[in-house]
């Protein structure tokens, strides 16, 4: 594989890490005694969770390996874990629903984005920054939008769903619904 | 001397009673009685309620809290060094799929055992778990300590059992904790818990891992000046894989 390509699949894969880690943080908070949503806490540490641990391994364990990358220097792809935003969050915060879906919304995007930026880079890359002839890695840049960019969009599409209905009655039923929508992922 | 006594238990019933007294004043039904005769909406805030003895918190959970946050921790960089483990037994050099199955799955239960832990932190009222720490130093360090040296099949082999050890030791930790009879607290339910989902766990996991190091130790001391022990290895790696059940490629 090409160098520029392989670095950007490292750090997905810390990216990865980083997202299953806070929805981690998510499941915990809904499931509180005193916020009480365990639909929403099955439902970030079910589903989100296993969604980025999954990918993590994919990318390194299974995709990186088949392709002959990890041999030597494997251990960067756990050495930074970068900080991930959840933790910066006040630790007693009481917020409900509504704040958390738009938090797993725009990280997904983010995520979404990080993909597509490296389909873009292994479309082209190089091993070297002077190199002037670049590798097109077809097999890579299938694999990422068949597989991954279709998860991606289609998680995106039930949290944006999820939100605006609780945008919806946020003004007059806002609590009510959140109660109602919780239930739903029991 | 029998007055003296007498004083004294006169002195120790006045104290039970007054103790008792107290826990009244403190009890769930007393706060929320409080609060809906002061407030006109009767809504009380939820925090607020919760935040004291309505909460899910009881016996002596508070206390044990902190060493199952980090016991939760514990797991999840297990899981990672593992995970490593996994990683490295599955590049084209190393090309030793049972051995990545081994690691992958012991990763895959501390994994599990974390949210487990997560789970029952919620049950007894516990707040957030931090992960912030588990991106300090102690991934930093995994990290170099298997840089150190490289990794072979049989020094793996004694790293897992080192850290399912480890693993054990906290569950024993939080259960010794847990069981302090005679204490001020005693939580039966925990150190229960503990047993029921990890200590067993622990020892049957340790004894098959000591089992492979035993296996491995007569194996590779056999082999010829011809050769190494690659066939040795090979043909462990491929019972591995037979027992952990993977696929063949």
């Amino acid at each position: 594989m090409v160098h520029s390509c392989t670095n950007l699949m490292m750090q997905q894969v810390q990216k990865e890490l980083n997202a299953s880690l806070t929805y981690l943080a998510m499941g915990v908070h809904f499931s509180r005694d005193c916020v009480n949503r365990p639909g929403f806490a099955k439902f970030s540490s079910r589903v989100l969770v296993r969604s980025g641990g999954e990918h993590a391994i994919k990318f390194s364990s299974s995709y990186l390996t088949m392709r002959g990358n990890l041999t030597d220097y494997h251990h960067h792809v756990l050495s930074i874990i970068p900080s991930h935003y959840y933790a910066r969050r006040k630790q007693d915060d009481l917020e409900l629903g509504c704040p958390r879906v738009q938090d797993a919304l725009n990280l997904e995007t983010q995520v979404t984005e990080s993909i597509r930026k490296i389909i873009i880079e292994c479309e082209q890359g190089t091993n070297n920054v002077h190199d002037l002839e670049s590798v097109n890695d077809y097999h890579l840049s299938d694999w990422l939008t068949g597989e991954f960019l279709d998860e991606q969009y289609k998680g995106q599409r039930k949290l944006a769903g999820m939100l605006s209905t609780m945008r919806k009655t946020e003004g007059t039923h806002g609590k009510l619904t959140e109660f109602l929508m919780d239930k739903e992922f029991l | 001397m029998n007055s003296v006594l007498l004083n004294l238990s006169v002195f120790a019933l006045l104290s039970i009673v007054s103790v008792s007294q107290a826990a009244q004043d403190s009890t769930c039904s007393a706060f929320v009685n409080q609060k809906v005769c002061s407030k006109k909406d009767q809504s009380v805030e939820i925090d607020k309620l919760l935040g004291v003895s309505c909460s899910a918190q009881y016996e002596g959970f508070s206390a044990i809290q902190p060493k199952i946050r980090q016991y939760i921790n514990a797991q999840i960089i297990d899981s990672y060094q593992l995970t490593l483990l996994s990683t490295n037994f599955g590049n084209h050099k190393a090309n030793r799929p049972g051995f990545e199955a081994l690691y992958k799955k012991l990763s895959d239960e501390a994994w599990e055992d974390a949210i487990e832990l997560i789970k029952y932190n919620a049950k007894r009222g516990g707040k957030l778990v931090d992960f912030s720490d588990i991106r300090g130093r102690d991934l930093k360090s995994m990290v170099d300590e298997q840089k150190k040296s490289a990794i072979t099949e049989y020094n793996s082999l004694a790293t897992a059992v080192d850290l399912q050890k480890e693993l054990a030791a906290g569950a024993h930790d939080i259960h010794k904790e847990a069981i302090r009879l005679g204490q001020a607290y005693h939580d039966p339910e925990i150190s229960s818990f503990i047993e029921k989902e990890f200590v067993h766990k622990y020892s049957s996991n340790i004894r098959t891992l000591a089992g492979y190091l035993a296996d491995m130790n007569s194996i590779m001391s056999e082999y010829t000046e011809n050769g190494g022990p690659s066939l040795s290895l090979y043909l462990f790696d491929e019972y591995l894989q037979k027992s952990l059940g993977v696929a063949a490629a």
